[in-house]
């Protein structure tokens, strides 16, 4: 299978995430922060090539985006962080992988108990995770 | 008369099994609380009761299929998923009361109340493997979307009145509320083995049981004494244009003039206040009660092709019981 280059994953991400940026737009009054606005794709291309890159890079980019809006407390933040918590859903359950799911399901247990504690939210250490989660899928 | 007995022991017998079945989720649930540091404010939240309308219907469309209990992973991740939404409600409304108890954002903070959610969230997660190649993490997160979409419709709508509010409405608890429901009738019936045909009557039922019960929810906004913690007239505060306040604007055309001209997030003095809530109990819970009755009746219409059994009159009776509820 011919590797995917940058330039289309970014321009994938940009449409499969069209909707949530409009979202962003509307009520947050903003736009995403164009430094992340790739930084799940990005890491997942660096540790992953195959079959699921695209669906990967995406929910990795909406996990981002909802481990860092609900960094925010203004309501609106919660709620786009819903938002893209159920995109990161949709585009990691037909990947069809339980070792997947579940790194998934341990990083966000034990980030949320570490910011609930008063951990900060720490952008380079999900990209470490985003790098290595791909490491899982045995394709 | 004697059918009607019989109905009500086969749901007794229902009843016993599904509380084994929640006893079941609710410890499995607690355990894994016990093992955390967020331990108080989780186990206020969840293990503080409500209505378990979500498990409860999740295992009663099962047993329509299968005859044994073991449904105990899908109550509990439609649980933890119903539970971090409430969550982020109570955040997003600023919230101090839930079921009784003090809400996590009142105690711990805004912060710490989003963590602990996003917590459950990832606790849910662990489930979805059971059901992996069911189709019911699609429809879950088919759903979970979907209420995000109605929450963004709900802050739009907020503060105004529109020619079409009463379709915005319904497209709003469609969204919020009711598919949410239809999809834990459909996943109980998908993981209890039913055909395919069963399952969309299932859904269409829970879709009409979730619009009956909102637009009864939305009414006890609005009647009576404070319940479950619960301000009277909190979605009034909030501008949200609920159907008894629909149906009392078109019964009385000075109700819809006032709430026109209210500013954007202007609160109602006292007065306009008891005045508004006094006109909506007046002319707009009735023609609600009615609406309710509809939607209850027509959910029952839904599942008549799926085979008599204790499980179908449960679901029925469930439908019913919506007429007359109180909390």
């Amino acid at each position: 299978m011919e590797k995917l280059s940058k330039e289309f994953i970014h321009e994938e991400m940009d449409k499969r995430l069209g909707e949530g940026y409009s979202l962003w737009a509307e009520f947050l009054k903003d736009s995403a922060p164009e430094e992340y606005r790739y930084i799940g794709a990005d890491a997942v291309m660096e540790g992953y090539d195959g079959r699921h890159t695209l669906d990967l890079a995406s929910a990795c980019q909406c996990f981002f985006w909802f481990r860092f809006l609900h960094e925010q407390t203004d309501d609106k933040d919660l709620l786009l962080g819903d938002y893209f918590f159920s995109r990161f859903s949709h585009w990691l359950i037909p990947i069809d992988s339980t070792p997947l799911i579940d790194a998934f399901s341990v990083y966000l247990k034990d980030d949320a108990q570490g910011t609930f504690n008063g951990r900060a939210f720490d952008a380079a250490e999900l990209e470490n995770f985003f790098r290595q989660v791909g490491i899982v899928l045995d394709d | 008369m004697t059918e009607n007995l019989l109905k009500k022991i086969a749901k007794s017998q229902l009843d016993s099994d599904f509380y084994c079945g929640l006893e079941k989720a609710d410890r499995e649930l607690e355990n894994e609380l016990d093992r955390i540091c967020i331990t108080d404010d989780l186990k206020r939240a969840v293990m503080s009761g409500g209505k378990r309308m979500r498990p409860n219907l999740a295992y009663t469309a099962y047993r329509l299929g299968s005859s044994d209990t073991e449904i105990v992973p899908l109550m509990v991740m439609v649980e933890l998923m119903h539970s971090a939404s409430l969550i982020h409600d109570d955040v997003v409304d600023k919230a101090g009361i839930r079921r009784n108890v003090p809400t996590i954002n009142a105690t711990s903070g805004d912060y710490r109340a989003v963590q602990s959610a996003d917590y459950l969230l990832s606790r849910a997660m662990e489930y979805l493997h059971v059901y992996k190649g069911s189709g019911i993490d699609e429809r879950l997160a088919e759903v979970s979307l979907r209420m995000c979409r109605g929450e963004f419709l709900e802050i739009r709508e907020a503060f105004r009145i529109s020619e079409d509010a009463e379709e915005k409405y319904f497209e709003l608890i469609r969204h919020k509320t009711a598919i949410f429901i239809g999809a834990c009738a459909a996943c109980g019936g998908i993981a209890g083995g039913l055909p395919a045909e069963y399952v969309k009557s299932l859904e269409d039922y829970g879709t009409y049981l979730g619009i009956a019960f909102q637009i009864r929810d939305d009414c006890l906004d609005f009647e009576g004494e404070t319940v479950f913690g619960k301000k009277i007239g909190q979605d009034l505060d909030s501008g949200l244009c609920t159907l008894p306040l629909i149906y009392a604007m078109k019964a009385e055309p000075l109700l819809y003039s006032l709430l026109k001209t209210r500013n954007p997030n202007g609160s109602l003095s006292q007065k306009d206040r008891e005045y508004v809530i006094k006109i909506v109990c007046r002319y707009g819970i009735n023609d609600c009660r009615r609406l309710i009755e509809e939607y209850s009746t027509r959910a029952v219409e839904t599942i008549k092709d799926i085979p008599d059994s204790p499980a179908k009159d449960a679901l029925i009776l469930m439908a019913e019981g919506l007429k007359n509820r109180k909390k």
